[in-house]
């Protein structure tokens, strides 16, 4: 009895000196500092906004007190509008309307609208910099316009499904959008890009919405260092040309109909170095072609990679592990090299690192689970796994199956940022401390 | 005597039931379920969805009139119960075959195929003056150029 209690102390002593070293494998976004200055307010504090903005010369500025205005605006000229500590625009329609100007900027507010917090339509060269906007119907939606620069906006969705909500940052037909350290939560989609040309998206968290970043009809995109975490899809890109998404973590989206990336009817795309952990199905690629999936890692999701009519699709260097099922494809298949595969059971004799064995990544019942998905429920009982057995035997002249020629067999090393939380370690010392002391007093 | 003159007549209602037309009845949307079968997408914009009811009585959703012709261009007609649309005026069901269509580019729809549907050919037309389009035939969609799958 008294060694049971004795091991159970120790375990409780070595839980909690490990609590405070938590892992992260990325740490990133942060935000950007709000300027302290107190800006000179130009005109007079009991003036309307939008009287604020008509006394202000085109190419001016327009700087706002600490106060709330209350009202839409139209802006129709070029002007650069900055606010200040706990400015804030509540409108119960839109709050801003920008259309047919250019070079117009507006930083540092607070937007609270019951329509559209942000509508521009034909406006070249817009700047929204640390902007809050607490959505109730949609956030910023823009159309025909370019050299759009979204920096630092925080869109926050009210509770609900999100099929009850707009999108948090819509564009329509536009070109030239550059959009990083946004963070976009509980909305329809985060980012809707709907042909649009040249896109970039960096280092933007989007949590807990139907999209996090839904691209259609796009050209030329760039999607890098994002966390899309805990949406029903992270990345949606269809029909899109020239996409290169890299660097980003997929994760968590793993509710009802939940990928991680879905890619259709695309070209050209070139998808390396991303994160997709505990998603559903990882990605779903269809009708894609010249695509390249490289130094990926895939980890403890159900699916990793389903794939349709996407015979020109090379997954290259990449690592999977913990996941249910690697790979599903249709009979046009895909073509795998050189990944790491963690239910790979052959061996490497010569040391080279690869193994002397191909992998076999799909089998019979993957594919049975492309045509109707609710066989997935069926995985790993017995008769499956003795199915999957008989498959691995008996390979020969069945072009569907997916093999690896060169699986490696050593996973890579993840880089892992260690912090030490100092408050945590000193209350698990005294309570340590505090649990030995006490042993000694009842022994 | 008079029990058999009930057991004819009862048997000449299930006669006459089974002779009847099986009925393909639509069901509502669910957008906070349903997926689109062939571009995945959800279903959120409802105006705009469209379903097939098989012959089975299974029931395949679409966010757009271009994905159910897609879908009738992989599988055929064979297994198609009924087909529906939803109205723009109304937003009721309508069958496809019965509908009035019309296209414009600049119509926004799920998909952005662009075509809309109508109960009558006079709502659609009436539509086409503020929002200039074409009417185009329900024959004409099964070959029509969708165009969205193209790559420039």
């Amino acid at each position: 009895m008294i060694k049971i209690i004795r091991i159970a102390l120790i375990s409780m002593c070595c839980a909690l000196l490990m609590m405070p070293f938590q892992v992260f494998a990325h740490t990133h976004h942060q935000e950007s500092p709000i300027p302290k200055a107190k800006p000179n307010v130009q005109t007079g504090e009991k003036n309307t906004l939008q009287k604020l903005i008509d006394a202000t010369e085109p190419g001016g500025t327009l700087l706002l007190e600490g106060r709330t205005y209350r009202g839409t605006v139209i802006i129709s000229k070029p002007i650069t509008i900055k606010g200040s500590k706990d400015t804030k625009i509540a409108s119960l329609d839109s709050a801003i309307t920008i259309s047919n100007t250019n070079n117009v900027v507006i930083e540092d507010l607070m937007i609270q609208a019951e329509n559209i917090a942000i509508i521009g339509e034909k406006v070249d060269s817009l700047q929204l910099k640390n902007i809050q906007v607490e959505q109730r119907k949609a956030g910023i939606q823009l159309t025909n316009s370019s050299g759009i620069t979204l920096k630092n906006v925080d869109i926050t969705g009210e509770e609900g499904h999100f099929s009850t909500k707009g999108h948090a940052i819509a564009i329509y037909k536009s070109k030239g959008v550059q959009a990083a350290d946004c963070d976009i939560w509980r909305v329809m989609d985060g980012f809707y890009l709907e042909q649009v040309d040249n896109i970039t998206l960096k280092t933007n968290s989007i949590k807990e919405g139907r999209y996090a970043v839904h691209l259609m009809y796009s050209d030329n995109v760039e999607v890098t260092t994002n966390k899309l975490e805990s949406n029903m899809t992270g990345l949606m890109i269809m029909v899109a040309n020239n996409v290169s998404i890299y660097e980003n973590q997929i994760t968590k989206n793993n509710t009802l109909n939940s990928l991680g990336v879905y890619l259709y009817d695309d070209e050209d795309v070139d998808f390396h170095e991303n994160l997709l952990s505990e998603n559903t199905v990882a990605m779903s690629i269809e009708n894609t072609q010249k695509m390249e999936v490289s130094n990926n890692e895939f980890s403890t999701n159900g699916t990793a990679i389903q794939a349709k009519k996407s015979e020109t699709l090379q997954l290259v260097d990449n690592q999977f592990f913990g996941n249910i099922l690697t790979m599903r494809t249709d009979q046009k298949g895909v073509q795998l090299h050189h990944n790491f595969y963690d239910d790979y059971a052959g061996k490497d004799y010569d040391g080279d690192g690869i193994g002397d064995t191909k992998y076999i990544a799909t089998n019979s019942f993957g594919q049975w689970m492309v045509r109707k998905p609710v066989y997935q429920y069926f995985i790993e009982t017995p008769s499956v796994v003795i199915l999957n057995l008989m498959d691995t035997e008996v390979t020969d002249g069945d072009t569907a199956i997916q093999i690896d020629e060169s699986p490696i067999v050593m996973k890579k090393n993840t880089s892992r940022d260690i912090s030490i939380n100092v408050w945590q370690l000193g209350c698990s010392l005294v309570v340590l401390i505090a649990i030995l002391f006490a042993r000694r007093k009842l022994r | 005597m008079k029990l058999w003159k009930w057991l004819c007549l009862l048997l000449f209602v299930f006669l006459l039931t089974a002779c009847g037309e099986k009925a393909y009845k639509p069901r509502e949307i669910n957008p906070e379920t349903d997926v689109c079968h062939i571009c995945n997408m959800s279903v959120t914009s409802i105006d705009y969805a469209a379903q097939v009811v098989l012959k089975n009585n299974d029931i395949v959703v679409f966010d757009d009139l271009g994905c159910l012709m897609e879908y009738i261009k992989q599988n055929g007609e064979q297994e198609i119960g009924a087909a529906y649309i939803r109205d723009m005026n109304s937003s009721n069901w309508l069958d496809i075959k019965d509908a009035s269509y019309v296209y414009s580019a600049d119509y926004w729809t799920p998909m952005n195929y662009g075509v809309l549907a109508f109960a009558s050919e006079q709502e659609a037309k009436e539509y086409m003056k503020e929002n200039p389009g074409e009417i185009v035939p329900y024959e004409n969609l099964l070959t029509f150029n969708w165009g969205v799958h193209e790559h420039e």
